[in-house]
């Protein structure tokens, strides 16, 4: 015969280590295992309680579980009260197991003695299946009007769960409701509440106006519950059955939304609900405060009067105030709930608020950072800034992310004007650059990109240079210069370095005079030493910095007014890092220093970049793809994307991953179009066969879309021999208005593709469908995804079917309209039956940048 | 509503009580208990009760060397989730007469059985302690009468 309960549960006690304890426990599973074999059903119940007790440790106990549903259909009470209770916590509604539990159940809810139906309900309400739930609905709902208040409070919480898990069932539960309402007994009342609030979520818009007739009984409840009317057993502190009070408030909510008529009806009672718990003495309890708090929020929910709406702000001041801090925490909860009603009176405990940013604890922290993300608006946007940074000062580690982000968020959008934006988030990246997010930086660039002014040019320039400047040699020089910074400042010099000065040539950056004007060759000089030390950088970033550097460059070089003086230093670093280690370094200075040799080329690659469109930069996620269909299957579209990565095309090129393709994709584009023209390029090679070894560019998230880039893998070995070819440059550069494309030709079928740009800037696309097969095709479908960013519009095909042996008899038009400026590309999934045989195919393929001629 | 109640030892962290309300793997509750606990521990208790935790607003009180932790949503009234604790504290309180951890160690099937009468489904489902006690009382009572 096995041990005791309490000798096992001393036995685990007395383990000196976890192995003694693991052995134990080993041996007594065993000894269960056994004795569940053996049928030992006058232990059992004793069995499973050691079970719950190795599985409250952390063992397995899936061995046990038949064992509970045998105790289950067991007559004795304890066998099933341990019986129940161990389905409860041993099993979970997705075991299939389960299923085999719901006829015992359905019995124990029809027995006569009201705690087996309790057991039931229980068990119910915290494991239910949908399956299960389903099965019992009408059983439960029966119990609803049990005579016993301990099945009915129980029975409603079962119900609950029914509503959650089975939303298809949930009607016979509404005719309850009211009678529910009017129940005498506390838990009823708390139980018909909370199942009242379940069924308003679960079909707003039928059930919340039916069970808003019961809001005058809700009131008369809560009137007579501030009254003495009431069992004193039910109080808290000398607070009338808080537990009731806020359960009710809370069903109150949610009926006086958006209804004027039910707020009307409660808003008196709310009011004396206020004063009546306010009244209840100096030092309120906590329970006084939660309904408060409950109370508060509902006001703000309701359309309350402006009266009454005032109220409840002051009473949000006394929370305020309050030393406690599980009153300040609620207290920001409440301010942030305020933010959506009535901002002005949020605004003027503003400086509270920042004070809480401050907090030692972090979740007051966090909270109070939420509501100041919610308070900024243009006009307050600088002064809350500099509070914020300088918290960012003294900020620990853990909540830097937070606020570097919260931060970034916010001068994004309210910045007074792009100089200060440029400023803070270079001060951010001094203190926190490790922590910044690559968007943020990657939406600050944009927005001096898009400014078009040569005085934020030179601000920025001013800026970035200093701050990066001071990383290095400055007084306070950092051991590690954050790659953030870094990046960003080489790029900023890179692209607009030619607003500054020249200034006098430079030999090291050190020699910079802190404080001293910025010019050319002092940016050059720093550009270098980032070119040399640019691995040291920190964060995420960090490993790109040398990349920018290198392009900022050779950019800077090509400027007509720097040319002179930089072209041979340039030239001169280009030499000494075509031996980097680095590789991406070592490529682009390859790169670069052939370009160098063409002057045409060259002027024309290392171009400013056109202003990017700051909207489309800071929000979209550049992964993502927006997909349209002509026949609009959404599962099948999703198929079609989940394939390779087609579409995270030069704009992901920051992510390792990125396809090879895509980025060799503007060398492809230009070496075609030097050898062919603008002409027909169909039969092109797939893009699997583009450069497999193309470098990850980290500049294309930057300026890939937009710009042609500075230059990709192969074009060097293009330009020996193609660039020389001077007339022809002029065909590279200028935008091709149209193009036809073989977009897919697999087994005689083809799809073929005239693309074609409108004055707009949007691009129609006529696709033709031809079919060199004996057999006719039916059901023909096709269907396109592209990036993010470009939106597709399709015609219907002027046909479904495909005669056989005919070409361009059935057509497809499709638009596509691009919000930022990318190369376009498409994956196309071709569907159709054949005729004769009846067989379905399904076909893929893809267009990518490459194939299209540079203007498009 | 109430996504997981837990009680923890203040010392070596051990599970005396746990009970989820709402669907997680064995492997999820593992981590929450595994994670969740450290933290609360730590808390100085001059900082607030509540934290937020994978998308759970948590809300913890301790009673001499045991946290009472309580998983709920973001929305639920902190505030009164720390008043459920205290009731179902009080309630236990009452059955066992003064409770310590021991009682609970060696009753747990007992505290499962409060807690039942407490909350069900993840709700308060009963504001009198007396009405709780009587019945628990009553069940006692049946089973140790059904057990002879």
């Amino acid at each position: 015969m096995s041990q005791r309960l309490a000798e096992f549960i001393r036995g685990v006690r007395a383990c000196r280590t976890a192995a003694e304890e693991r052995a134990l426990v080993a041996r007594e599973a065993a000894a269960l295992r056994t004795a569940f074999k053996e049928q030992d059903n006058a232990h059992r119940h004793r069995n499973v309680a050691k079970l719950m007790f190795m599985h409250m440790l952390g063992y397995p106990t899936h061995f046990g579980q038949m064992e509970c549903l045998k105790l289950i259909a067991e007559e004795s009470f304890a066998d099933k009260r341990v019986g129940y209770l161990s389905l409860s916590l041993l099993l979970d509604e997705r075991q299939e197991v389960l299923m085999l539990v719901t006829n015992s159940m359905k019995s124990d809810l029809t027995s006569k003695n009201h705690f087996v139906v309790g057991l039931s309900l229980c068990a119910l309400g915290g494991v239910g299946s949908p399956e299960m739930c389903r099965d019992l609905a009408s059983e439960v709902c029966r119990l609803l009007n049990s005579q016993s208040s301990y099945v009915r409070k129980k029975a409603c919480l079962a119900s609950v769960r029914i509503v959650k898990k089975a939303p298809d069932v949930t009607e016979q539960f509404l005719g309850a409701v009211p009678s529910l309402l009017n129940d005498r007994h506390h838990g009823v009342l708390i139980a018909g509440a909370q199942l009242a609030l379940e069924l308003c979520a679960c079909e707003p818009k039928e059930y919340v106006p039916r069970i808003r007739k019961e809001v005058p009984t809700i009131c008369r409840i809560l009137n007579s519950l501030m009254g003495t009317g009431f069992a004193s057993e039910h109080d808290v502190d000398g607070i009338p059955d808080p537990f009731l009070q806020v359960a009710l408030l809370r069903l109150l909510r949610v009926l006086g939304e958006d209804d004027a008529e039910a707020s009307e009806q409660m808003s008196d009672l709310l009011a004396s609900v206020v004063s009546n718990t306010q009244g209840t003495g100096g030092g309120m309890k906590q329970a006084a405060y939660s309904i408060l708090y409950e109370c508060v929020r509902t006001i703000m929910s309701i359309k309350a009067a402006s009266g009454l709406r005032v109220l409840a702000i002051n009473t949000l001041g006394k929370f305020l105030g309050n030393r406690d801090n599980n009153i300040r925490y609620v207290s920001l909860s409440l301010l942030a709930q305020c933010v959506r009603v009535d901002i002005q009176a949020v605004q003027r405990h503003r400086s509270v608020v920042v004070e809480c940013v401050k907090d030692a604890d972090m979740s007051i922290r966090r909270r109070a950072l939420e509501l100041v993300y919610a308070l900024v608006n243009e006009t307050n946007a600088s002064t809350l800034t500099k509070e914020l940074l300088d918290y960012l000062h003294v900020a620990d580690v853990e909540f830097k992310a937070d606020l570097v982000e919260k931060l970034c968020q916010l001068v994004s959008m309210y910045a007074p004007s792009v100089a200060f934006y440029v400023d803070t988030v270079t001060e951010v990246m001094v203190e926190a650059g490790e922590h910044i997010k690559e968007n943020a930086v990657r939406s600050l660039l944009a927005a001096v990109s898009a400014s078009g002014d040569d005085s934020v040019y030179r601000h920025s320039c001013q800026a970035l240079f200093t701050a990066c400047w001071e990383c290095y040699f400055g007084e306070n020089r950092k051991t590690r210069t954050p790659g953030s910074l870094a990046c960003a400042t080489c790029w900023v010099l890179g692209e607009y370095g030619d607003v500054l000065d020249i200034g006098v040539a430079q030999a090291n950056a050190k020699d910079f005079a802190a404080g001293g004007q910025v010019t050319a060759s002092a940016a050059v000089a720093l550009i270098e030493h980032i070119v040399e030390n640019g691995r040291e950088c920190s964060g995420a970033l960090g490993f790109f910095a040398s990349h920018y550097a290198i392009t900022a460059l050779a950019k800077l070089a090509s400027r007509a007014n720097l040319e002179g003086s930089l072209r041979g230093r340039v030239e001169a670093v280009l030499a000494k890092t075509k031996g980097s280690s680095i590789l991406e370094v070592q490529a682009r200075s390859v790169e670069f220093s052939e370009l160098f040799r063409f002057n045409v080329a060259r002027k024309a690659a290392f171009e400013r970049m056109p202003a990017m469109e700051v909207a489309n930069m800071a929000t979209a996620p550049l992964e993502e793809v927006s997909v349209a269909s002509a026949d609009g299957g959404a599962a099948a579209v999703a198929d079609l994307l989940g394939g390779a990565d087609l579409l995270g095309d030069a704009g992901n090129g920051v992510g390792p991953a990125a396809p090879a393709a895509a980025i060799g994709g503007g060398a492809d584009l230009l070496g075609d179009l030097l050898g062919g023209g603008g002409g027909d390029i169909g039969g092109m090679t797939a893009p699997a066969s583009a450069p497999a070894a193309a470098p990850v560019d980290p500049l294309a998230a930057l300026m890939g879309d937009s710009a042609p880039p500075p230059t990709a893998t192969g074009l060097g070995g293009l330009l020996g021999s193609e660039f020389s070819a001077a007339p022809q440059m002029p065909v590279a550069m200028q935008p091709a208005a149209s193009a036809m494309v073989k977009a897919f030709d697999k087994d005689g079928v083809s799809v073929t593709m005239n693309f074609s740009k409108a004055a707009d800037g949007s691009v129609t696309v006529a696709a033709s469908f031809g079919n060199a097969t004996p057999s006719d095709l039916n059901s023909f479908a096709l269907q396109v995804a592209v990036p993010k960013g470009i939106t597709l519009e399709m015609r219907p095909a002027s046909s479904s079917s495909i005669p056989a042996g005919s070409s361009g008899a059935v057509t497809q038009t499709m638009r596509l309209q691009r919000e930022v400026m990318r190369p376009l590309a498409l994956r196309i999934r071709v569907s159709y039956t054949v005729a004769s045989t009846g067989a379905a195919v399904q076909e893929m393929s893809q267009v990518d940048a490459s194939m299209l001629p540079a203007g498009l | 509503m109430i996504h997981f109640v837990l009680l923890v030892s203040r010392h070596g962290a051990k599970v005396r009580l746990s009970k989820f309300y709402t669907q997680y793997s064995a492997r999820e509750r593992a981590r929450i208990v595994q994670l969740l606990a450290p933290i609360v521990i730590a808390r100085s208790s001059k900082l607030c009760n509540f934290l937020d935790f994978r998308g759970v607003r948590v809300a913890y009180k301790r009673y001499a060397g045991l946290y009472f932790i309580v998983g709920i949503d973001d929305g639920d009234n902190e505030l009164h989730t720390l008043d459920i604790i205290h009731h179902y504290v009080v309630v236990l309180d009452k059955h066992f007469g003064n409770v310590c951890e021991l009682d609970l160690i060696f009753n747990f099937d007992k505290a499962y059985y409060m807690l039942d009468e407490v909350l069900v489904a993840g709700r308060l489902v009963e504001s009198s302690k007396n009405i709780i006690t009587t019945n628990i009382e009553e069940q006692d009572a049946e089973m140790a009468e059904s057990a002879v």
